[in-house]
């Protein structure tokens, strides 16, 4: 068998699938505008309006939930005149840049090692791995607070019998390092499994001839896995951040934001200033800066996958 | 999923300290992956004056108090609204995307290419809820739809539509167009070919598309949250948030209530993982 068809259509990313198929024979009519219709529907109602209503919201004046007049920029001004705003912003940087990072580097020791099972073995593996990322995050974040973050917790048990007596909830530095581990538990399967899809695409006979040419495991690693799955490494990236971005749930359930202001981020700040102050003008400027992260992040992702019709 | 020509392994001593470390931050990503779950769920048979020794014990008394505690409420009707949220959401995202996939792989039509893009940028837009849900919620509001049966299924089918979509458009990338063109000699209309030759073929796909947009609508919090108010329409997330408030320290229900809302999807997970893992492994990618 060759190479081609011990490889089948496993990974987009080899940009295998697209080649390998003959060019298509298709059909030129307007039906099928017919048959995309229902789905264009459903995201216009349910995705692309909204983001486009964000924007004009935030320039609304709002009374409760009817717009009563325009108010050009100063639902902004209202919100980023508040001092706290603009710690937030810098805080929800730091945590993703330290979130997305860190769960980087784990998956991607997880995913060469993953990568190098046997089928069989994987899969079973691949589940237990995504094990959080297909649990809720509310539902995840409580069992983990439970298991790691709460003060009889066995986590903190384990590190009081280190020697460590640690309060995490009421410790600020220690909660933030709480919710961070918290976001990476709930993405790093999903990372994992992004990775894999990469590394799969990577020829096996790189290998085979670098260890001809007697370069080491790491030499290997640094020089030919790496380099091919720069993609996969940075389309992952972009979707890390996106997740970790938008995330109200992990901080609403293990810190609720405290101690103080220690682990208020971003969405969380956003979903309280609309949902629990019932300030819809000031979570729709809010929204509207997130909503420009977002945007740029979804170009990103649309430049890096691998999509064709 | 692969099967390599050639082993890739490295050999030597170098190697082989790589492969521990590797082995050993597998294992221990396991551990910490499977632990929380297996402690929630020894917690919530565990008799309340147990649960708050300290240091913890992991064998003791065995009761179901915390889950008669749980549900004894509406806990019930909000599990059964996640259901019927769920496979509606599921059944309808699986038939409409899978005709948008034909359409998308089999058709030539106008902002083809650049309607196939929406759907692609609308796979980590759905990512977005924090940021959508205002205006989501200001506008349905204005049409009347919040607090009603309907608002949540249609939110959650178009939340997990787009990655439905992909799942299916590439699974009928790999079906050869010449099965298309013999039905059609045979005598077969558009409709059948798709009913009766293309989609038999796409089982898989269907399956892991199913399992995703089943997941994502159940797993929902945001929306759900803000969406709906009373009990009656209340799905199975926020009927756990709000037992975090209710009953404040009492580890025992609260544990129970997220055995009761993990189980539905660790059964699916159990029974069709392999679809799901492989359907997110041809690269269709969300959070």
């Amino acid at each position: 068998m060759t190479e081609a068809t011990l490889r089948p259509s496993s990974a987009r990313s080899s940009g295998a699938s697209g080649s390998a198929v003959a060019p298509r024979r298709q059909r030129r009519d307007l039906f099928g505008l017919l048959y995309i219709a229902p789905v264009m529907l459903v995201l216009l109602v349910v995705l692309i309006l909204p983001a486009l209503f964000a924007v004009v919201y935030s320039l609304l004046e709002l009374k409760s939930v009817r717009p009563v007049g325009f108010a050009g920029l100063e639902n902004y001004r209202e919100v980023f005149s508040n001092p706290a705003i603009a710690a937030v912003l810098v805080r929800t940087l730091v945590f993703a840049v330290i979130t997305v990072a860190l769960t980087l580097a784990v998956a991607l020791a997880v995913a060469v090692f993953l990568d190098r099972l046997t089928a069989r073995r994987a899969t079973l593996v691949q589940i237990l791995v995504i094990l959080p990322w297909v649990i809720s995050t509310i539902v995840g974040a409580l069992l983990f607070r439970w298991f790691f973050v709460t003060d009889i917790s066995p986590g903190v048990y384990l590190l009081s019998q280190l020697g460590i007596e640690a309060k995490p909830l009421t410790d600020p530095t220690l909660s933030m390092i709480s919710l961070i581990l918290v976001a990476m538990w709930r993405t790093l399967g999903f990372a994992v499994l992004l990775l894999i899809a990469g590394l799969k695409a990577v020829p096996g006979e790189f290998y085979e001839a670098a260890t001809v040419d007697g370069a080491s495991g790491w030499q290997q690693f640094r020089l030919i896995t790496l380099p091919m799955i720069k993609t996969s490494l940075t389309i992952t990236t972009v979707v890390l951040t996106m997740s970790n971005l938008n995330n109200v749930e992990a901080p609403l359930v293990t810190t609720g934001g405290g101690p103080g202001e220690a682990t208020q981020i971003l969405p969380l700040t956003i979903y309280q200033q609309a949902f629990t102050h019932f300030d819809f003008a000031g979570g729709a400027a809010l929204a509207a800066v997130a909503l420009v992260l977002n945007v740029g992040l979804v170009f990103a992702y649309l430049r890096l996958a691998k999509w064709s019709v | 999923m692969t099967v390599r020509t050639a082993d890739p392994r490295p050999r030597g001593a170098d190697a082989r300290t790589l492969r521990i470390v590797l082995l050993g931050c597998a294992a221990l990503v396991m551990l910490v992956n499977v632990a929380p779950v297996l402690w929630g769920v020894a917690t919530s048979v565990k008799p309340a004056e147990e649960i708050f020794t300290f240091p913890p014990t992991l064998l003791g008394g065995f009761t179901t108090e915390h889950y008669a505690q749980v549900l004894d409420g509406s806990f019930v009707r909000n599990l059964m609204n996640s259901l019927a949220y769920a496979m509606t959401a599921t059944a309808v995202a699986v038939a409409i995307g899978a005709f948008a996939a034909y359409a998308f792989d089999r058709f030539r039509f106008p902002c083809r290419q650049m309607l196939f893009g929406v759907i692609v940028a609308c796979v980590p837009l759905s990512m977005g809820a924090a940021v959508l849900v205002i205006p989501n919620y200001l506008y349905f509001a204005t049409l009347g739809l919040l607090d009603t049966p309907v608002i949540l299924p249609l939110l959650y089918l178009g939340y997990n539509l787009p990655m439905a979509v992909w799942i299916l458009k590439g699974a009928m990338e790999g079906i050869p167009v010449e099965l298309d063109e013999a039905a059609t000699i045979d005598g077969a209309s558009r409709l059948r070919t798709f009913a009766s030759v293309i989609l038999p073929l796409c089982r898989p796909s269907m399956a892991a598309a199913s399992l995703f947009v089943f997941i994502g609508a159940w797993n929902e919090f945001v929306a759900g949250s803000v969406m709906v108010n009373s009990s009656e329409y209340r799905p199975v997330q926020v009927a756990v948030y709000q037992f975090i408030s209710a009953f404040g320290r009492q580890w025992g229900p609260l544990t129970a209530s997220a055995a009761l809302a993990l189980l539905p999807v660790l059964i699916l997970v159990t029974l069709f993982g392999r679809h799901l893992v492989a359907g997110m492994m041809r690269g269709a990618v969300k959070g």
